[in-house]
């Protein structure tokens, strides 16, 4: 018999792959905003009427100005430079601080003093990514994460759809019938509340290029997308959920710490949630099999 | 040295789950994933220090599962050199101490 050992790439890349032009309507200049995404309020902070008129119209859903905001992010709009923000981001932590930078933006944050600062130009995938990366380290000690998925919620239960570029998330959430609420069709919210598991919707679009309805529900399952001739569910053993749910786990820092945390919350989640490989026709009669 | 002893401990820097008779390790490091199967995950936890690869191949995989005693060894060896190569397993060539091992 031989010794068999498979190795998995991590996923750990910022795309935001939002397509459609943006459509800016009216906000009153020099308001801070906040934006509240898996029920962790961070306010953002901006002078820039540009900026601001961005964030209201990519997270108008997620903006709940009565909520005391965790912390706040101070964003510096700076002039256009050449950048590229497909390249991958450097994320550490130094002093207590974590420092994050891209190609066309650089931030920190300070949990301890629940602030943070972020360079950027008017443009709404540096904060979109600056949002994301700050999520993945908020929810890491708290065994929650953002997942390479869409979801939805059916009578009451929210289902994911995993894998990775090309896989099928989007595909899934355009095959949503009427009584399906998409929560998002790219990157699914993750927490854990008293030892159950949720998913929350999210603005991190995909291409669909929209956001996914603000609600949350507790999750009943997780589908790993393998497109196919036929639609057919198989439970994925343990281990093998492990892995692969642990490849589409966005994350970008490689503190060991953080490692282990996120380690620790996939093997907790796999343990309670179940875990099926759907092989899919990408029609509608997929739906049936779910809920 | 081609029959050279070695001797395995498994690293500090890789977080490991043993899930029905797979074994899923991350390393810290790098973040790479590996899943052994339940050949793997019979060397993994001989991974003491002390015991040869040999001994572990010859009681833990010649004599739980149906394979020759050179094909296991082969196939051992080239197990060892992966997981090594990401530092998952440190190999050396004389017995660890436990404390060494930690």
């Amino acid at each position: 018999m031989p010794v068999e050992l498979r190795r998995a790439s991590h996923s750990g890349r910022v795309k935001d792959k939002m397509s459609s032009p943006m459509q800016i309507s009216g906000a009153s200049p020099g308001r801070d905003v906040v934006i509240e995404i898996g029920g962790f309020p961070i306010e953002v902070q901006t002078t820039d009427p540009e900026l601001e008129r961005i964030l209201n119209w990519r997270y108008g859903e997620y903006m709940n100005p009565g909520k005391p905001p965790e912390f706040a992010l101070r964003v510096h709009v700076t002039e256009p430079e050449v950048a590229d923000p497909d390249a991958d981001a450097e994320v550490w932590l130094e002093d207590r601080e974590w420092k994050m930078v891209r190609g066309d933006f650089s931030a920190s944050w300070r949990p301890a003093e629940r602030r943070g600062e972020v360079k950027q130009t008017a443009n709404p995938y540096s904060i979109d990514s600056v949002l994301r990366i700050v999520h993945t380290l908020k929810l890491a000690p708290e065994g929650g994460f953002l997942l390479h998925a869409s979801s939805g919620v059916r009578n009451g239960k929210a289902y994911l759809f995993s894998g990775v570029s090309e896989a099928g998330k989007t595909t899934m959430a355009r095959l949503a019938p009427p009584d399906v609420t998409v929560l998002t069709d790219e990157l699914s919210y993750v927490r854990q509340v008293d030892g159950h598991y949720f998913a929350y919707g999210t603005p991190f679009a995909g291409e669909m290029g929209k956001p996914g309805k603000n609600i949350s529900a507790p999750i009943a399952a997780v589908y790993l997308l393998k497109k196919a001739q036929e639609n057919r569910i198989d439970r994925v053993e343990p281990a093998a959920a492990v892995q692969r749910i642990l490849r589409n786990i966005l994350f970008f820092a490689h503190q060991s710490d953080l490692v282990r945390q996120v380690f620790e919350a996939a093997c907790a989640f796999t343990a309670a949630v179940p875990v099926y490989q759907l092989s899919f026709f990408p029609d509608q009669r997929v739906w049936e099999l779910i809920g | 040295m081609a029959n050279a002893e070695m001797y395995l401990t498994q690293s500090s820097d890789i977080a490991a789950r043993t899930l029905g008779e797979d074994t899923v390790i991350m390393s810290t490091l790098d973040s790479t994933v590996f899943m052994l199967n339940s050949v793997g995950t019979a060397i993994w936890n001989a991974a003491d220090g002390a015991t040869p690869l040999s001994r572990i191949v010859r009681e833990r995989v010649c004599g739980e599962f149906d394979v020759s005693d050179e094909q296991a060894m082969t196939d051992a060896t080239e197990f060892v050199d992966e997981l090594a190569k990401h530092g998952i397993l440190r190999v050396s060539g004389a017995p660890v101490s436990p404390q060494e091992a930690h």
